[in-house]
């Protein structure tokens, strides 16, 4: 006989690797992470009871990827710069504007971060949660059913 | 109790850092870490249950160990089970061989740790050639025939709007197939006239 479906709630922050996009779903008693492939999609669930720790470090990617982005629109734009044509000139402009508003976004995006769930036997790293600000909206929401399903007395506790 | 290790240098971090739940500096690398732990970290993982043994003729015994005394029955199959062979998924109480059937028929969604995404496949199949059109003579068909294959398999297990997608990859496709129909009618036509 097939179980009942479980219901899953989205939360904020997507990941994404070269032919993969990730995201994390709030379920009844725990998280899932879907890893989405254009032919199908992977499942790694995250039961409350079991999380030990959630572990959140700001790095340094987000003004990697500024400095990229700004070398990237001085090769584009710089060497219309060098003619004396001012159509010429207007073009850089438009070419460096084109990367500087990704710059821009990337800024507004705010620092990033690298997520890791602990739990007894492993620590595996939430690829959707890149940015400092949505770890941390994650980390509020995920909070309060983590202690409640880890509060409850053991004997309570279903095993999966 | 397992340590927390800075997810950059793998250093232990000190336990009066984290129980502060303030973001901090990692002591090795300086790297800024907020760590949130919970209950769970002082939960050692215990040894597992031991069945009874069956003492009195009388006592119903487990179906895979005629030994051991019944404790639950399978909620699918309905065999005596011993406290070994009864897993506890999803509120039911299962036997081995019923996981085992249910992981082959895709039918407990607990378990499950990938799906194929038709409507996706279908999709992709109905847009994506389009740029090197010629292809879509093969893709067309295929489309149709893996739209009309996914129509009654599971969807993805967070939702989403599988079959609305499909039945968008399917007008698509079909509209193709008519393009296709279109050309080799026509050159048919002209074939004959000439």
């Amino acid at each position: 006989m097939p179980d009942a479906a479980p219901t899953y709630k989205k939360l904020p922050g997507t990941g994404s690797g070269a032919l993969a996009r990730h995201r994390l779903w709030e379920g009844a008693d725990h998280l899932l992470v879907v890893t989405s492939w254009p032919t199908g999609e992977g499942y790694k669930r995250f039961f409350f009871r079991d999380i030990q720790a959630i572990i959140i470090r700001q790095t340094s990617r987000r003004m990697i990827v500024n400095i990229v982005l700004l070398v990237l629109a001085l090769l584009s734009a710089g060497p219309f710069f060098i003619s004396q044509d001012g159509d010429m000139r207007i073009g850089g402009v438009v070419i460096g504007s084109f990367w500087l508003l990704f710059i821009i976004i990337n800024s507004l995006l705010g620092p990033t971060c690298e997520t890791r769930i602990q739990t007894a036997v492993q620590t595996e790293p939430i690829t959707s949660l890149v940015r400092l600000r949505t770890a941390l909206k994650v980390l509020a929401r995920v909070q309060p059913p983590i202690i409640a399903a880890q509060a409850e007395p053991a004997s309570a506790v279903p095993q999966t | 109790m397992k340590a927390i290790l800075c997810s950059k240098c793998q250093t232990p971090q000190p336990l009066e850092l984290l129980s502060a739940g303030v973001p901090f500096n990692c002591p090795q690398c300086n790297s800024s870490l907020r760590i949130s732990v919970f209950p769970a970290i002082h939960r050692d993982i215990g040894p597992g249950t031991v069945a009874e043994k069956a003492v009195l003729d009388s006592e119903a015994t487990c179906f895979f160990h005629t030994d051991k005394k019944a404790a639950v029955v399978c909620d699918d199959c309905g065999r005596f089970l011993c406290t070994l062979c009864d897993v506890p998924i999803g509120g039911r109480h299962l036997c081995p061989k019923c996981i085992e059937a249910g992981c082959e028929k895709k039918t407990l969604t607990a378990l499950e740790t990938y799906r194929t995404t038709y409507p996706n496949i279908a999709l992709s199949l109905a847009f994506f050639p389009i740029l090197v059109w010629p292809f879509t003579l093969i893709t067309a068909p295929l489309t149709v025939f893996i739209a009309l294959y996914g129509w009654r398999k599971p969807p993805s297990l967070t939702g989403g709007k599988q079959r609305a997608t499909l039945i968008i990859a399917l007008i698509f496709a079909l509209l193709q197939c008519a393009g296709w129909i279109a050309i080799g009618v026509g050159i048919y036509v002209a074939n004959t006239r000439a």
